[in-house]
């Protein structure tokens, strides 16, 4: 079959197979970009469809995933492979994914359908994960690590291939997911990677740009967010345009005027600066321009792409020169970009057969910062009298630890497993985790690693020590504590260490002006190490206030710490109850919100207000808060107006967005979530016996498939009603 | 058309005939009565009616008769009728006890007893009918002469001689006298009225003693002091009968000075007699003549004339009320003399709040069964952020300004420190380590984010909050970070609180003095509670680096004194700024050595005095002065506020030593104390709630049952809650939510939801009790749903 597509396994293929991925024997390959890794993932999946099993295809993107499902459908279809995409849609059962060979989708719908007990699951045979190094995000790293455990605790003899670029010390990570660890370094095009520090950034991308331009090559130039994205292609687009003859000109505009992209909608500003041969490319545009661009660039129309990160994870879009102009996270502006995110986008350089090397330029504001960025991302190797940087990734650390993620986590095992003790959690699902794993293998591991019940001021503080420490604490053996405050919201006192040295230790539930929890706080400037562990003053106080002050430091304590107790928050809420012998259950409730993907923060949301929602209005206000808690960002009135636009109107959707100032790209997206949490508020409302909303809920879900050409589905509820009478 | 008049037009009316009020009118009769400014009758018509009369009674006798009887029986009958109805009357109304006089005397035993304000007394007089031309004698010699501890009393009157009686008794010289002779004796009397007569001087003193045996000494030191042959021992009736002529026992019809004000009045009398005699001494000590029961007492005064002792003598409350200033001496003399003060003050049922810098001086806590100690550093942490009940727009300025003495420098311009500390005293319950400046955003990313982001802030804040990085986190945190151990209420309502503020660090013991003195500044007005400040670092300016601290000084101490009395200790007196040092009114010196304390304490001590005239030049009395350089221990010189002279004290200092209370006793007083403090709650719950709720009582409950069940709910939802709820909060639905946090039943927090931040609130523990138990009481009822 490959034969048949052209391809010839080489590099890490070729290891893969000799370490038996035709075999079915997991692998997980970490290479660079351009090495070869998805058609490891395509090799195995096609070893379980030849084998009558399905495959599993799992990407963290959307947009990834439509890239991936086209690939497979272009290359597999027409030897009678059936491949099945599906994202979103976290209500659905996904029975109609049941006759497809392979399924590509993203982690959260795996997630989804693992939850809603998907009877064809128990047919796959070969799971890739793509970009595996997502298991360190928050949240979404937690969800895939639960998705992982309950795959390979669903399905025996599972085929697992994790990929990666950019993933450091893959072999804890590999040993987890008990898969052949395949490394290499070989990239297809060498790449040189460089800090600059600029004072004047614009003047320093435009000397790299044209450079590389008059230099018959290509650069992508990435930017923090998207205005950003589109400033710099304007900047540039002048300077890109005069590089290019009337020929290439006079290409590139016949390309875009042909007849395959009349139906592609395109942002006027964005057809200008096409014109110059320049693109900004971000998740607000439409998925039609955004593969315009994209072919334009691959077939060299384009010369410069200006990008937020969307183009680069995982899409096959290289490119001679790649500038990262900013190593500040696109939300929030003090905090560094991870080295994972950093290396995929200077990933992107070297384009194979054109390229005979590939640049990789950050740029940095100051020599300090630049020296900082060197040091955070590069490992410096001298070779024949030069320095040259290698690029060093982050370990990836699970994220299932925090308090939401494992909160989460009991209700999808409380679900899956029926009454059930905490303990036998822990022991079942959580001993299987990444985390445990890591745990055991570290030596800085904290002294309690697991709490689902109640959190007290000792388990808040067993939580962020090493058991030695604690111990020592308890003890006294730090020196001696005087408690200064005990109020409502915080603990505090001095700490007189063994050397008779003081300090004034502190922990606080309060929020600073700025908002943050104030937190651990202590005067010797080490309140927190980078593992989380507390200082020994920290530790010594809270030893203290546990055993001296009780209930207060019960209170005060955990929530300084940031800890809660998942039970604890699972039956406030009303999602699990308590059954014989201790044990705890899942309600009605909690089987419903588990299996609609709700996370815990939207379920809670959504159950303070629903009773108080009782017309469209705030029903509508209702939706943005819940999409915007999930989907990140703040969504203003013109959502409201928007929503009930498409379901008053019979305008078209990207009409009524451009109306309401929405990009094209979000517009999808944003519908699928309100649809989701629209269709979970009507099946909750009527869980709850709220037949207004549920009757509002309803005409809108109705309005909403029609606008999207779906259909009435009437009041469908994704099955989720049969599961729980089952 | 009408006349033209030059005082304007004419009125078109009479405004007399158009009187609308009653009782009011306008007569041109000129009989108008001058008392009562009534109009009589004319007088034709009295002598109508007088005429009538005359007529009738001559015609008609008995008419008249008859007449004149009925009026007489009516007006016996209505006598009494009114009597008698007026005695029913009074047996039916409420009496009131009519106080005896004051003053009172009777025989006793062959004595007169007197009994006045003060008690029983026993008096004795002595009368001198015609006194010599010598009668001059030494009125001082007198005082010192008699026993005047009850009171003495010494009238000199004064009668014209008849110039026959003159000329009988050969007063006048032979040629006067042979002069007059020859003149009528309308011609010597108008001699005698033109030229001057002479006058028949008696004297009367009347000396009292508490028992009659006292009064034994009275003649022989009147003889003593005025030698006069022609003294007479009034007998015991006839100084009654002098009494009951004067009517000292049926209230006074006219003045008469008591012993207290006469003696103040002799007191003063030689300084102010001084000028006109010309002695021109500049001032001079001046030893009472009677000493003063209602003082604190001090000891006995010194007679500086034959340095015998003298009277006792001491403080009143007004004194204190009025500041006193202690110097001079050594820290143990002045710790002697302040003990004193203290046991007295206390067994008058005053408190006392003594804070001090020294060790030695903490075991005067033992003065008292009921008196606490508490060290700096150690079992007290005073807490800068706690303004103590005193108003924040008052005391957030002073904050700042104690503030300076860490940093050296003039805050003033330390705006966004101002600010923070406002906003941390506006917490409550806050401490130094909630005192940040402005808008951290950054903090978060630090690895340590509790050190305050400092960018984009004056530079005078940057340095304020560094010295309040130093109380925090720094030498001061012992001292000053964490809650208050003993808020000041609790140390002030004890009979006896010693502080002691000695953290080894000047600047840091100066910022404590000035922290302390703010907040007891910031107290009510409270007369019964006496603040001693034994060496307050703070109030000594001389010769400080940081010379800004004169008005500061100043400032405090003036509003310490309108808290309520105050004493201050002190080695030095120079130390003070002139400024703070006229805000005390009285004084009591020791020793002082150094020629810079002398100079300002002769000038406090009232020992200079400015001459009279156009060439005044201020002069210092050298005995005095030398006498302060000299003075031995347990000698003091004092001036109590109001007067102008001092004097010299032999101070009653005990010898005594107080058992220093032991550690267990100490924490036991302690634990009684401050356990008192923490049952002690001015608010009950439901009072809290309406307090906090406002208008909004059910919605508070509302918002508090949500947030029982969904916490940690984000700010959106909440508001949302509140303005689905409906009722008149909806306007005003972050005014809610504020009062709730401020109230810390609510706390305010945040969440990160795809990376975007959300604030939440989640119940404290505060609001789920308070909740709990308004639901106790109320009934529980559900916010509905699931």
């Amino acid at each position: 079959m490959l034969d048949s597509i052209g391809v010839t396994p080489r590099g890490v293929q070729k290891s893969a197979i000799d370490k038996g991925l035709l075999d079915g024997k997991s692998i997980m390959v970490c290479s660079p970009t351009g090495s070869g890794k998805t058609l490891v993932g395509e090799m195995a999946l096609l070893r379980s469809v030849i084998a009558g099993k399905k495959g599993l295809y799992l990407v963290p993107l959307r947009a990834l995933g439509l890239q991936v499902w086209n690939g497979l459908r272009e290359r597999y279809e027409s030897h009678g492979i059936r491949v099945g995409l599906s994202t979103g849609d976290y209500q659905n059962e996904g029975n109609e994914l049941s006759d497809r060979d392979i399924i590509v989708t993203t982690y959260e719908r795996a997630d989804s359908l693992l939850r809603h007990g998907a009877p064809w699951l128990l047919d796959v045979g070969t799971v890739v994960i793509d970009e595996i190094q997502n298991l360190g995000e928050v949240r979404r790293g937690a969800r895939l690590e639960s998705a992982i455990i309950r795959l390979k605790r669903l399905i025996h003899d599972l085929q697992l291939i994790a990929l990666s670029a950019t993933v450091g010390t893959p072999l804890d990570l590999s040993e987890w997911l008990q898969c052949e660890l395949i490394e290499s370094d070989e990239r297809p095009v060498p790449l040189h990677c460089k800090v600059l520090s600029t004072s004047n950034k614009d003047k320093t991308v435009r000397e790299l740009v044209l450079t590389t331009i008059q230099s018959n090559g290509q650069a992508i130039v990435f930017q923090r967010t998207r205005r950003e994205a589109e400033v710099e292609c304007f900047r540039l687009a002048a300077d890109v345009g005069r590089q290019l003859t009337e020929g290439e000109k006079a290409r590139l505009d016949s390309e875009l005027g042909s007849v395959e992209n009349w139906g592609v909608s395109l942002p006027p500003e964005l057809r200008t600066v096409l014109h110059d041969g320049t693109a900004f490319h971000h998740a607000g545009l439409g998925p039609n321009a955004r593969g315009l661009v994209e072919h334009l660039f691959q077939t060299g129309r384009v010369r410069v792409v200006c990008a937020t990160t969307t183009l680069a994870a995982g899409m096959d879009l290289p490119a001679r020169t790649v500038v990262v102009t900013n190593v500040k996270t696109p939300k929030e502006h003090g905090q560094l970009l991870s080295a994972n995110r950093l290396h995929q986008m200077l990933g992107r350089a070297g384009r194979p057969n054109h390229d005979k090397v590939g640049f990789g330029v950050v740029l940095t504001g100051s020599e300090g910062e630049a020296e900082e960025a060197e040091k955070r991302y590069f490992d410096q190797v001298e070779e024949s009298g030069k320095v040259l940087l290698v690029p060093r990734y982050d370990r990836v650390r699970s994220v299932l630890n925090t308090p939401s993620s494992m909160t989460e986590l009991l209700l999808v095992a409380l679900d899956e497993q029926g009454e059930t003790s905490l303990e036998e959690v822990e022991d079942s699902l959580l001993n299987d985790s990444y985390l445990i794993h890591c745990a055991m293998q570290d030596a800085e591991s904290p002294m309690r690693l697991l709490n689902l019940g109640e959190i007290s001021a000792e388990a808040a503080i067993e939580r962020h020590a090493l058991p030695e420490s604690v111990r020592a604490a308890k003890q006294g053996s730090f020196g001696a504590v005087d408690i200064r405050e005990k109020g409502d919201n915080v603990v505090g006192a001095i700490v007189t260490d063994w050397d008779g040295s003081q300090y004034a230790c502190r922990f606080s539930s309060r929020t600073s002006f700025s908002g943050c929890l104030e937190g651990p706080q202590c005067s010797c400037g080490r309140s927190l190490d980078a593992h989380g562990m507390l200082c020994s003053h920290l530790l010594l106080l809270g030893a203290s206030a546990a055993t001296e002050l009780g209930a207060i430091a019960d209170y005060v304590i955990p929530l300084s710490l940031s800890e809660s107790s998942p039970a604890g928050i699972l039956l406030k809420l009303g999602l699990v109850e308590g059954g014989t012998a201790g044990k705890l259950k899942p309600t009605r409730l909690g089987r419903l919100i588990n299996r609609l993907y709700l996370s815990i923060p939207t379920a809670r949301e959504m159950l303070a207000l629903l009773p108080q929602t009782e017309d469209k209005t705030s029903l509508l206000w209702l939706l943005r808060h819940l999409v915007g808690i999930e989907s990140g960002g703040s969504l203003g009135e013109s959502y409201d107006q928007l929503i009930d636009a498409i379901t008053s109107n019979r305008a078209p959707i990207s009409e009524l967005a451009k109306r309401s100032g929405f990009h094209e790209g979000d517009i999808n997206g944003l519908i699928e979530t309100t649809t989701w949490l629209l269709r979970s508020i009507h099946a909750v409302g009527r869980l709850g016996g709220l037949l207004p909303v549920v009757t509002i809920a309803e005409n809108m879900i109705q309005a909403l498939d029609l606008a999207r050409g779906h259909g009435p589905t009437g009041s469908d509820n994704g099955g989720y009603e049969h599961n729980e009478s089952a | 058309m009408s006349r033209r008049l030059v005082l304007g037009p004419e009125p078109a009316f009479d405004p007399f005939k158009d009187r609308a009020r009653q009782g009011e009118g306008a007569t041109p009769s000129t009989e108008i009565r001058w008392d009562n400014r009534k109009v009589g009758h004319s007088l034709s018509l009295v002598a109508l009616v007088s005429t009538v009369t005359v007529v009738t009674g001559i015609w008609y006798p008995d008419v008249v008769l008859v007449g004149t009887a009925t009026v007489l029986i009516s007006i016996i009958i209505v006598t009494r009728t009114m009597g008698s109805s007026g005695s029913r009357q009074s047996v039916n109304d409420q009496w009131k006890s009519v106080r005896t006089g004051d003053v009172g005397f009777s025989l006793v035993e062959g004595s007169v007893q007197v009994r006045d304000v003060r008690g029983r007394k026993f008096a004795a007089a002595m009368r001198l009918d015609s006194a010599g031309s010598d009668l001059v004698g030494d009125l001082g010699a007198l005082i010192r002469a008699m026993d005047d501890s009850m009171g003495l009393f010494v009238s000199v009157s004064m009668k014209p001689e008849k110039i026959e009686n003159i000329l009988q008794k050969d007063r006048l010289s032979d040629s006067l006298a042979s002069f007059l002779d020859n003149l009528s004796k309308d011609a010597v009397g108008a001699y005698a009225a033109r030229r001057g007569g002479m006058w028949s001087t008696g004297v009367l003193a009347v000396g009292y003693g508490k028992r009659p045996e006292d009064l034994s000494g009275f003649e022989s030191a009147m003889r003593a002091a005025i030698p006069e042959r022609e003294w007479q021992r009034v007998s015991a009736n006839g100084l009654c009968n002098r009494f009951r002529k004067v009517e000292v026992d049926h209230g006074l019809t006219s003045f008469y000075a008591a012993g207290s004000e006469l003696s103040e009045w002799l007191v003063q009398l030689p300084s102010e007699l001084a000028p006109e005699v010309g002695a021109s001494v500049p001032a001079e000590f001046v030893s009472p003549i009677r000493s003063d029961e209602a003082d604190y007492a001090l000891g006995v005064s010194i007679n500086p004339e034959t340095l015998r002792l003298g009277p006792s003598v001491g403080l009143a409350d007004s004194d204190l009320e009025r500041g006193l200033l202690i110097c001079g001496g050594g820290q143990s003399e002045r710790k002697e003399l302040l003990k004193v003060i203290i046991d007295r003050l206390l067994d008058s049922g005053k408190r006392v709040l003594f804070a001090t810098g020294d060790r030695e001086a903490v075991d005067i806590a033992a003065l008292s069964e009921q008196g606490i100690s508490l060290e700096l550093g150690r079992n007290l942490v005073l807490n800068p952020i706690d303004p103590d009940g005193a108003p924040r727009s008052e005391y957030v300025p002073q904050l700042l300004t104690t503030l300076e003495v860490l940093c050296g420098m003039d805050l003033r311009g330390a705006v966004d420190l101002e600010i923070a500390l406002n906003k941390a005293v506006a917490l409550g319950n806050a401490t130094v380590a909630d005192v940040h400046l402005g808008d951290s955003s950054d903090t978060e990313n630090t690895p340590d984010s509790n050190i305050p982001v400092v960018e984009g802030h004056s530079k005078v804040s940057l340095i304020g909050i560094n010295a309040i990085r130093m109380l925090h986190q720094g030498s001061g945190a012992r001292a000053f970070y964490g809650c208050q151990t003993a808020p000041m209420s609790v140390l002030t309502e004890v009979p006896l609180a010693v502080l002691l503020l000695s953290l080894g660090s000047p600047p840091l013991d100066r910022y404590a003095w000035d922290l302390l003195c703010v907040k007891l500044a910031g107290l009510t007005h409270d007369e019964n509670l006496i603040v001693i400040l034994d060496s307050p670092d703070n109030l000594r300016v001389r010769n400080r680096q940081y010379g800004n601290r004169d008005v500061w000084s100043e400032t405090l101490l003036r509003t310490l004194k309108r808290r309520g009395p105050i004493i201050v200790g002190l080695d030095h007196p120079a130390d003070m700024s002139s400024g703070a040092l006229g805000v005390l009114s009285s004084f009591v010196s020791l020793k002082l050595r150094e020629g810079m304390d002398l100079k300002v304490a002769i000038d406090f001590l009232g020992l200079s005095v400015i001459a009279t005239g156009i060439h005044s030049k201020s002069r210092q009395s050298m005995r005095e002065t030398s006498f302060l350089r000299v003075m031995e221990p347990g000698v003091a010189l004092m001036i109590r506020g109001g007067s102008q002279t001092c004097m010299p004290v032999k101070l009653s200092l005990p010898q005594s030593d107080i058992r220093p209370l032991t550690e267990d006793e100490m924490i036991r007083r302690l634990a009684q104390v401050l356990r008192a403090d923490t049952v002690k709650s001015p608010h009950g719950p439901d009072s809290l709630l309406d307090c906090v709720a406002g208008g909004e009582r059910n919605l508070a409950l509302r918002v508090l049952r949500l947030l029982m069940k969904y916490e940690p709910l984000t700010e959106e939802a909440v508001k949302r809650f509140i303005v689905s709820s409906g009722g008149s909060a909806s306007d005003d639905v972050q005014g809610v939510i504020t009062r709730l946090e401020r109230a810390g039943l609510i706390l305010r927090g945040h969440e990160l939801h795809a990376g975007v931040s959300y604030t939440n609130y989640r119940i404290t523990m505060k609001g789920t009790m308070l909740l709990r138990e308004t639901e106790t009481k109320e009934g529980s009822k559900d916010i509905g749903g699931f």
